[in-house]
């Protein structure tokens, strides 16, 4: 089930938040659970068994490595968990891509090759995977006690506002809201959540959705048959897209917990006004971030390590495995080394000289190289996308695709809100509708309305996506 | 419960109030036009479940039937068309001054999608060969073509669409017409030519079909057409006309599918047809077939024929048999084929556009009856 849906909008999400809400406090994880699972189950009925037994196996094992004082034992019991879900990661995300490698250079030797598996890849099994490994990980470094029952655990793994596309919350982040978190729960965070969530959903559905359709007409044509023109439409749209989706699923989940009482980690900051490519991945797809360094470069020695050489090569293949942590694919890797070798290259120049450049350069080129790579990001292959950056580059401006009026104007409005924090008025806004604790009740009461008038925009836009009537109809 | 909380209780119970429609309509909401189908309710299985066919039948259930769909659908509707001037019905081009096409008919006009002609010669036979049964039992016969919107309102085609016209399958069709004497009558051409000489639009901005003035005046014609061709004695029809600064349903047809909150109006004068027979005591009242494609609903809606034949069938094309009294009837070979024999007069009836769709069936039965 995804959130721009009249299944989720009009059906369950009115249910769920009656029936929440009616509730004795003591039922309400009970609830969300049975709804989380019937969200996730909605959409991948068979897979729901594999996160019950993985989740089971998991919890269990912490429990036992918590309990136990043996060094040896507790790392066994830390490799095993660790194993079994990376190891379900791998089967199910990506066996065939490194069946399909293999297969490439046992041809190319004249060797047989493998028989691709038969695998269907469960709904947001990257980001629970990340998350599990979270909860093992915390309670091995004694960051924080596992959850004395299995189904805070279920809890915590399922809870369907960032079970399918985050943020991703490390354990330690949320372990004591899912018991703790009535007492602070106050009117403010309903009201403040429901307007993050209407603000998420018209990213999605006004504004993703709509330059997204150009972005798919671009990228899909006949690159031969593009200009320049045509190109960088489709590289910016596609921009646009991926930060707005994205970041509009975020705000969703993130204003969907907060209803329910919980505050999950920021997950997008305005990544687009970052002035390097540094500053950039401290803003977007923060909590991927944050996992990476903490659960992967800080282990492989982080910035401690004896050589600059070793530590660009960790900045690399961090920024590598994030690409593939993405999909199963060499563009996504491409992609993550193109950002890994440009946060080397930032690290080479230093901070200080680069601080000499103006802000609205630094800002503009950094906004430059971000929409490069997700050409990358965007084609199905490699070669596709060198072809696509070489249009974009072959300075043919004159011929074009028609526009039509409503990408022109949504494409210009995202623009502006990508780049709108620039100026104070715009951070204010952001501020109080983002972070703010408490607000006034008539400032509430104007987001609301707003909210409000998005809500049924974005159900007005869902509900009509399928109508496109004949005109036959008297005859 | 402060203020906040009575905010928050109101927005959920808003946001659950289509819900709450679904299950207990108390807002009945106004039903959508065009053309459209609506899914119906999944039926649970564990087997459907699993393979997530229950799940998929049930999110378009609920997708088309939740409370204030046609609301919801005509206010996006509403806001495409006001800000980004975008028109939610099916291959429905928007031309120049508001003035409204389905995509095939500019296509037909310049060309785009014409027969070969080899399919012209094969299917203009195959007319001649219905022609010359009727005639040779002493039977009327005429081919009515009735307009394309395109040719008739050609300036209104939208810039990006107005390539280089190219010959036609219509106009291919004239010429095999006169070359192997097919009786018709060429609405399309003589509407295009003479729209200037009437006062009221033929066809109009917003429908697609000839306008209902447009329709009675080419019914008029066409009795007498078959009064003056084949000395009938059909009654005649009077076209009058009733001024009006708004279209009636027949001529926003494509504009009704866009489901607009507000209805587009329209700077267009338009008439309403204000039809009167004269008595005529030595009128006949013939039987007649009419085999048509969707030109002859708005004639048939205006209920000419009905006043002015006798009983008469309505062969929608050559798959719905339709009588004098509004009732479909079984589209049977023996029926059919005995209503052949009974009639006095028989009209094919098609736009430039599909001259050759209304032939298919129809020479099945004169086959049977050769």
């Amino acid at each position: 089930m995804v959130f721009s849906s009249i299944t989720f909008l009009i059906f369950f999400l009115p249910v769920l938040l009656f029936v929440y809400y009616l509730a004795d406090n003591r039922y309400k994880n009970i609830i969300l659970l049975v709804f989380s699972a019937a969200f996730y189950a909605w959409g991948a009925p068979k897979f729901i068994f594999v996160i019950l037994l993985t989740t089971f196996v998991d919890f269990h094992f912490v429990k036992w490595l918590y309990d136990t004082n043996n060094p040896k034992i507790r790392k066994l019991l830390f490799l095993a968990s660790l194993s079994i879900n990376l190891g379900l990661l791998f089967y199910f995300k990506y066996c065939n891509f490194f069946i399909e490698n293999a297969n490439r250079i046992l041809t190319e030797a004249g060797v047989g090759t493998f028989p691709l598996l038969n695998v269907v890849l469960p709904i947001g099994i990257s980001f629970y995977t990340f998350e599990s490994i979270t909860y093992m990980v915390d309670v091995y470094r004694r960051v924080h006690a596992p959850l004395r029952k299995f189904w805070e655990y279920q809890l915590y793994i399922i809870f369907f506002p960032k079970l399918i596309a985050g943020p991703i919350v490390r354990y330690h982040e949320i372990a004591d809201q899912i018991n703790g978190r009535f007492s602070n729960h106050r009117i403010d965070d309903k009201l403040l959540g429901l307007n993050r969530f209407c603000i998420g959903l018209a990213k999605k559905v006004l504004i993703a959705n709509v330059v997204g359709k150009e972005a798919d007409a671009i990228f899909q044509s006949d690159i031969h048959l593009l200009s320049s023109w045509d190109a960088w439409i489709g590289a910016l749209a596609y921009t646009m897209q991926i930060y707005f989706d994205f970041s509009g699923y975020s705000d969703m989940a993130i204003g969907l917990a907060r209803m329910f009482g919980f505050r999950l980690p920021e997950n997008f900051n305005n990544p687009y006004i970052s002035k390097s490519i540094t500053e950039f991945w401290r803003r977007w797809h923060i909590t991927l971030g944050s996992w990476m360094k903490n659960y992967l470069y800080i282990p492989l020695g982080g910035n401690k390590v004896k050589s600059n050489a070793r530590l660009y090569f960790n900045l690399v293949m961090v920024f590598a495995f994030s690409g593939l942590w993405h999909g199963a694919h060499w563009v996504f890797i491409i992609w993550g080394l193109y950002h890994g070798l440009w946060m080397v290259l930032e690290r080479l120049i230093g901070e200080e000289r680069l601080q000499k450049i103006p802000a609205m350069l630094r800002i503009a080129f950094s906004f430059f190289v971000v929409v490069i790579g997700w050409v990358f990001f965007r084609v199905e292959y490699l070669s596709k996308g060198i072809a696509f950056i070489q249009k974009m580059f072959s300075f043919d401006f004159n011929t074009h695709q028609p526009l039509e009026k409503q990408f022109v104007i949504v494409f210009i409005a995202a623009l502006l809100f990508s780049f709108s924090t620039l100026f104070s008025p715009f951070r204010k806004i952001e501020k109080d509708m983002y972070y703010a604790s408490a607000l006034t009740f008539s400032k509430m009461l104007l987001y609301s309305f707003a909210a409000l008038i998005l809500f049924i925009l974005c159900v007005s836009s869902i509900a009509s996506s399928d109508f496109n009537p004949f005109i036959y109809f008297r005859f | 419960m402060n203020k906040k909380q009575i905010l928050f209780f109101f927005i959920v119970l808003l946001i659950g109030f289509p819900l709450l429609n679904f299950f207990v309509p108390i807002i009945k909401s106004a039903g959508l036009n065009g053309s459209f189908s609506i899914a119906p309710d999944a039926t649970f299985s564990w087997n459907k479940w699993f393979e997530g066919t229950f799940q998929d039948e049930k999110n378009k259930y609920w997708r088309d039937n939740f409370g204030f769909r046609s609301d919801f659908i005509r206010l996006n509707n509403q806001i495409q068309y006001t800000l980004f001037g975008n028109t939610n019905a099916k291959d429905v081009v928007a031309g120049k001054e508001e003035c409204f096409y389905e995509k095939n008919y500019i296509d037909s006009y310049l060309g785009k999608n014409c027969l070969p002609d080899s399919v012209i010669d094969f299917e203009t036979r195959r007319i001649k060969k219905v022609q010359d049964y009727f005639l040779n039992q002493g039977k009327s016969f005429v081919y009515v073509i009735a307009t394309g919107k395109a040719w008739v309102l050609p300036e209104f085609i939208p810039v990006e669409m107005d390539t280089i016209k190219q010959i036609s399958s219509y106009e291919k069709f004239l010429r095999k017409f006169d070359e192997y004497g097919v009786k018709y009558i060429d609405f399309n051409g003589y509407f295009a030519r003479h729209k200037k000489e009437f006062n009221y639009p033929l066809v109009t901005k917003h429908g697609t079909h000839w306008s209902s003035y447009g329709a009675a005046i080419a019914m008029d014609s066409t009795i007498k057409y078959l009064n003056s061709q084949y000395g009938l004695k059909i009654n005649p029809v009077n076209v009058g006309c009733n001024p009006s600064d708004v279209y009636n349903e027949h001529d926003r047809e494509v504009t009704m599918a866009f489901n607009l909150i507000f209805p587009l109006k329209t700077k267009e004068k338009t008439c309403h047809p204000d039809l009167s027979y004269d008595s005529c005591a030595d009128c006949v009242k013939y039987r007649a077939i009419i085999s048509a494609d969707s030109y002859f609903w708005e004639p048939y809606g205006l209920r000419i024929f009905q006043n002015t034949l006798g009983p008469f069938e309505f062969w929608y094309y050559n798959y719905e048999s339709w009588d004098n009294n509004n009732e479909k009837k079984p589209f049977e070979k023996p029926k059919l084929l005995n209503s052949m024999n009974q009639t006095d007069i028989f009209i094919m009836m098609a736009s430039e556009m599909h001259i050759e769709c209304v032939t298919g069936k129809l020479i099945e039965l004169v086959d049977a009856e050769q």
